[in-house]
């Protein structure tokens, strides 16, 4: 019994460290070999675990196998368009200019009432307003409206808008993401100012504090009732409160600019602008 | 460094541990087949020493070589199948007893634990016979 205790421990850390290796698009849209793995890895998993006549290394060079030819297939394809098309199959445009493309759909055995549903989902429950729909190589449906059908957009309006960009996590649940602050090119005393200016002294008390690409905090200190609204609080880079600031949101930003921060004032003076290399999400 | 260098790096690496991987499961077959050969060259004589009618020389040969495969079985169980490994103890324990009780039986599990052991590296081999 503690031998099975033992290998699920072994091959559950094994089966979570290949899927994490093996990147988001494994949970989220499926290419046909990602979805092969997936379902691979829970069985070549289960082997060793639950047949104890069967050595673990087994199970773990089975697990090895499964993410080299994961990793392998997915690095031939990004360098070889024909090896691309061939393992991951190509788009197929399903609707075209308003009209179901009969051949295509018929070929991929994909049925009216399917593609109905998907429009219907996309938003489009009418097949005459969407100029085309295609069919992805991980299964989901791209639905480009006919021009009259689709949202009106600020640039249709000629209406200016302002760089928006990602709010930049800082504190999750007590913890300091020092990776994210260093992106955004700032440090623990203006944290601290920033924190104290909300009523916290230490980081630990924050459930939950982020700088959106505005340069608004936002800091919401831990242990406080919601009573059916939001407790956190925003305020403006100075410290002061901000009425307008919205909740953040997770993300990831980094600042444009040499030296966004005055070390006078506390400000953020450079334009906000996506980090580069990527943060912490 | 750039997450595209990491890609490159953990391919490289994960065909490197491949290439490392398949010269261990090698060795470990060089090793599985050199102790099966020593083994079976041992019951072989012990079957020549039962042949002359020698049971004390046979019976000498038999606990040899139990005592033998029982040191090498720890490191065998990191990558043999355990069934496979403790159908040959049960063979190599059978062979003994039936000597010990100079039973002219044990010619018969004197071959079986012979052809348990030579037959494990047999398993291990990447050939079509082992992979269909």
């Amino acid at each position: 019994m503690l031998i099975v205790f033992a290998r699920v421990i072994i091959l559950y850390a094994a089966v979570l460290f290949i899927l994490r290796l093996s990147g988001k698009q494994q949970v989220s849209t499926l290419q046909p070999f990602e979805l092969v793995t997936i379902v691979l890895l829970a069985d070549v998993a289960a082997i060793p675990m639950a047949t104890t006549g069967t050595p673990l290394i087994n199970g773990l060079v089975g697990l090895f196998a499964l993410l080299l030819s994961s990793f392998t297939l997915s690095f031939l394809t990004m360098k070889s368009a024909r090896l691309r098309s061939a393992i991951n199959g190509r788009p197929t445009v399903v609707v075209a200019n308003g009209r179901l493309v009969e051949d295509a759909m018929r070929e991929l055995r994909y049925s009216i009432n399917d593609l109905l549903e998907q429009l219907r989902l996309a938003g489009y429950p009418a097949v005459n307003d969407v100029e085309f729909a295609v069919l992805e190589t991980n299964g989901q449906l791209s639905v480009i409206p006919k021009s009259q059908r689709r949202p009106v957009m600020p640039a249709d309006l000629g209406v200016p808008t302002s760089y928006e960009g990602l709010p930049t996590p800082l504190i999750v649940d007590g913890k300091v993401d020092r990776e994210n602050l260093r992106l955004i090119r700032l440090d623990m005393d203006w944290l601290h100012r920033q924190i104290r200016a909300h009523g916290v002294d230490d980081p630990e008390a924050v459930l939950y504090a982020a700088l959106d690409t505005q340069g608004r905090f936002f800091c919401q200190p831990k242990g406080r009732k919601t009573a059916g609204r939001l407790n956190g609080s925003a305020s403006n880079r100075n410290g002061r409160p901000d009425r307008t600031a919205a909740s953040a949101s997770n993300g990831a930003a980094g600042l444009a600019g040499d030296s966004p921060l005055d070390k006078g004032t506390g400000q953020v003076n450079a334009r906000l602008e996506p980090a580069e290399e990527g943060g912490q999400l | 460094m750039t997450r595209s260098t990491v890609s490159g790096l953990t391919m490289a690496i994960l065909w490197i541990l491949t290439v490392l991987l398949v010269a261990g499961a090698h060795g470990i077959i060089r090793a599985q087949e050199s102790l099966a050969r020593t083994l079976v060259m041992q019951l072989r004589r012990a079957e020549g020493a039962l042949a002359a009618g020698d049971w004390s020389a046979a019976a000498s040969i038999a606990v040899d070589v139990r005592r033998e495969w029982e040191a090498a079985r720890p490191g065998l169980s990191l990558h043999a199948d355990h069934q496979h490994l403790d159908l040959v103890t049960e063979a190599l324990l059978e062979t003994e007893t039936l000597i010990a009780a100079r039973n002219i039986e044990a010619v018969r599990a004197l071959r079986l634990a012979a052809e348990r052991l030579r037959s494990l590296p047999e398993r291990e081999r990447l050939l079509l016979r082992n992979l269909f």
